[in-house]
């Protein structure tokens, strides 16, 4: 009875972040459900067709003797993807809930609230790591001719997966929560270990993915990568039938798991509490004017650097995307050169600047700052909208947070870019310029889907940054539209010179632009206005 | 209910706050209906109802947070329908639970609410230094972040903030709740000053004793309609305002 309350709480909180839009008072938890089926329903079939594909390709380069590191390479795409759902989310909801104090003062036994805290976060991993799995298992079925055991322990095998996955991501957190245990600012602890424990094991991941890669071409698998992965290496031999690998798997993944729940639920209250410190050992202020429009950015930079949840997943990735590709880019220019004069045999005008552009605008619009903006001032909206303040301030300010932290990154790829393929110099300015006009335009989106679809009432930072509605549809939504510019650009190219398909572009993003700094203006207002 | 108003028009001082027909529903359910009063310059008035009365929704409108059905509300001579933003450059208003922001210091968030109200950096360390040594909130609690204060403290730091841009009226929503017994004697005191300065305060609370002493003024709203409204002493008579309060609440029942 307990625990049914408690998961009904849970989840309803997460379901109904999908089913709120600004000024209606009904809330139909059903349509809620139809909004999230439909945007993970695109996402899948997107996703499956095209690890279906590449699930066929890999299969008609195995042997027998290679024929597990089809399971050992989609176990660690899985991981990854699976990780992305839950690891930078893992601390926030497990130690940060505005619940946890209440529910602690209730007669319930901790490991209950902290079974339905990871119930949450093992939820989002199914669903980001079934993109992967699904597919997979059906190409499986198709192309890898399995035995009848095979078949069976591959249609099992996600389990085991997920609850390893699981234990790498409440591990994150707990490592976290210690180390944050006596350190006076919190909150920046968390996002520096956040971070750097991502970067370990996002190192460590893509050298075992291009191991595995290599192994392919080799013939065989070497006991090297059979000891090193072993867990996928036995994922791999289950899927050829192997029962004993089978329990290796799921004694590993169930073991790593409740290991991993019980050293959670052990010191939940230790830690939890810990998040507390006292007041007095604060140093002095000081008094310091300055103008509404840098005091509201002041404000926004703070509200977002002070949440590593929101820093990680609305911009760490992008941000560090952007300067990690144009850098790979002079590495590898020559390589990048010899690709562009294949592509120039088919398309004789093409310098790469629009690819070039795609690839920049695409990674950029990976990251949104501004739709979660208004979610995440959650109760403290009414604070805001008692004082005299025009709500296009706000929203400037909003929009000039998005555009400090990702300009940055954006120019600096841009301009590499443009460096490293030699362009001419419309095409210069327009990488540029384009890229601007659309970092602009995800900013201004992002912010009107916040208004649409605004999440106040959280008890966990998460379901606002995250959860909502104006989150999925901003990021999918600008990834889909800036795929489909990009691709449009073959459909041009043979007779438009990459610089004025740019110009194009950025025409027509700065008049997309305008149109939402206007309604942002007019009805942004009004709907901001009936929030709180 | 017009000879209230007409009360109100007479009065000497100039009306700070005037309430008009004030009407706001949620859906199907009128949170508060056809009210109307006037508070003065000078003038402390207290905001009497039980739980779900509709102070805290009238509070929110006169604050401009929340649009209303029917009805005008004035601050200072200024229509806030007209005109939102120059009634909110004169007000302060502080909820119930002030839900601060976590993320800054107490100083960060004093420097952020004088931003906003473009309070010179003389006037608003003057001021802090006034009212934080008034409420007892050190230096070093100022200087912390509010992620780690109190409630008492929260309500402190709200209290410090709503005087720093002198407003003409100030709206206090159950202001002495977490406060500690010297902090609310305090704050009783600024409350004094400032109305004897020439601003207004309407406050809810549910303290009696509190309000019978303090205040100028009751108005006691129930059902969101407004029961009574005139000074202290025109409302409660020989009586304490308590059994003023309760007898009305009685005689709804019988009714």
């Amino acid at each position: 009875m307990m625990i049914k309350a408690l998961f009904r709480k849970q989840f309803a909180e997460v379901f109904s972040q999908f089913s709120k839009r600004s000024g209606t008072q009904n809330n139909s938890p059903r349509k809620g459900l139809i909004t999230v089926i439909v945007i993970f329903g695109v996402l899948y079939v997107s996703l499956g067709m095209s690890f279906f594909t590449f699930s066929k390709e890999i299969f008609a380069n195995l042997t027998s003797e290679t024929y597990p590191l089809f399971y050992m390479m989609i176990g660690l795409i899985a991981t990854a993807i699976g990780l992305l759902g839950s690891v930078f989310n893992a601390y926030t909801t497990i130690y940060e809930a505005k619940d946890n104090e209440m529910l602690l003062s209730l007669p319930i036994p901790p490991r209950r609230i902290v079974m339905v805290r990871v119930a949450t976060l093992l939820v989002m991993t199914l669903l980001y790591s079934g993109s992967v799995l699904l597919p997979s298992f059906i190409a499986f079925l198709v192309y890898g001719n399995p035995t009848l055991l095979g078949g069976i322990n591959a249609a099992f095998l996600f389990i085991p997966l997920i609850l390893l996955i699981e234990a790498v991501t409440i591990g994150i957190a707990f490592i976290v929560a210690a180390a944050a245990r006596k350190v006076k600012n919190k909150k920046a602890i968390v996002l520096v270990f956040s971070m750097a424990l991502v970067l370990v094991f996002y190192l460590v991941y893509f050298r075992a993915q291009s191991f595995v890669t290599e192994l392919t071409t080799i013939g065989s698998i070497p006991d090297a990568a059979r000891y090193a992965l072993f867990f996928y290496y036995s994922m791999g031999r289950a899927s050829q039938g192997s029962v004993i690998d089978m329990l290796i798997v799921v004694v590993t993944g169930v073991g790593a798991f409740f290991l991993a729940y019980y050293l959670l639920s052990r010191f939940f209250v230790k830690f939890t509490a810990a998040n507390k410190s006292l007041a007095s050992k604060g140093k002095k202020g000081v008094v310091k004017a300055a103008s509404l429009r840098f005091s509201l950015f002041k404000r926004e930079w703070k509200i977002f650097s002070s949440s590593p949840a929101y820093v990680m997943n609305a911009a760490f990735f992008g941000v560090l995307a952007l300067f990690v590709v144009p850098i790979v880019a002079i590495v590898k220019g020559e390589a990048l050169r010899g690709a562009l004069s294949m592509l120039a045999e088919t398309f004789p005008r093409t310098n790469g600047g629009a690819l070039a552009a795609a690839v920049v605008t695409i990674i950029g619009g990976m990251s949104c700052i501004t739709a979660p903006s208004i979610s995440i001032e959650g109760k403290r909206i009414t604070l805001l909208r008692s004082l005299p303040i025009e709500p296009k301030e706000i929203f400037g300010a909003k929009i000039a947070l998005h555009l400090a932290v990702l300009l940055p990154g954006i120019l600096f790829a841009s301009i590499t870019l443009a460096a490293v393929l030699a362009v001419d110099a419309l095409s210069w300015v327009t990488m540029i310029l384009y890229p601007i006009a659309h970092t602009f335009f995800t900013a201004a989106f992002g912010l009107t889907m916040n208004l649409h679809f605004p999440v106040l009432d959280w008890t966990d930072e998460i379901t606002a940054i995250k959860s909502g509605a104006a989150v999925l549809i901003t990021v999918f939504g600008v990834m889909i539209l800036t795929s489909v510019v990009g691709v449009l650009y073959f459909a041009f190219a043979s007779f438009l010179s990459d610089g004025v398909y740019l110009a194009i572009l950025t025409l027509l993003f700065t008049i997309a632009d305008i149109i939402l700094v206007k309604w942002l203006g007019d009805q942004g207002k009004r709907k901001f206005e009936l929030l709180g | 209910m017009s000879e209230i108003i007409e009360n109100a028009k007479t009065n000497e001082a100039p009306a700070i706050l005037e309430i008009y027909n004030l009407s706001k529903s949620y859906g199907d359910k009128s949170a508060v209906a056809d009210l109307s009063f006037t508070v003065h310059a000078g003038e402390l008035c207290a905001f009497i109802g039980h739980n779900g009365a509709g102070k805290t929704t009238t509070l929110k409108c006169v604050a401009g947070i929340l649009s209303f059905d029917g009805g005008h509300i004035r601050v200072d001579g200024v229509s806030l329908e007209d005109d939102a933003l120059e009634v909110k450059r004169r007000i302060a208003y502080i909820p119930d639970n002030p839900d601060l922001y976590d993320f800054m210091t107490g100083m960060q968030y004093l420097n952020f609410i004088a931003d906003v109200f473009g309070v010179s950096e003389d006037l608003r360390r003057e001021r802090i230094e006034k009212y934080s040594a008034a409420l007892s909130l050190t230096e070093g609690e100022i200087g912390s972040l509010i992620s780690s204060y109190s409630h008492g403290m929260k309500q402190k730091l709200a209290l410090i903030s709503a005087f720093l841009h002198d407003p003409k009226l100030i709206l206090l929503d159950e202001p002495f709740v977490g406060l500690d017994p010297k902090a609310s004697h305090v704050l009783k005191e600024i409350m004094r000053d400032f109305c004897t300065a020439g601003g207004a305060i309407l406050f809810s609370t549910h303290i009696l004793e509190v309000a019978e002493k303090l205040c100028d003024k009751v108005a006691i709203i129930k059902g969101g309609t407004l029961v009574t409204f005139g000074s202290m002493e025109e409302v409660k008579g020989n009586s304490s305002l308590e059994d003023v309060f309760l007898d009305m609440e009685d005689d709804e029942d019988d009714d």
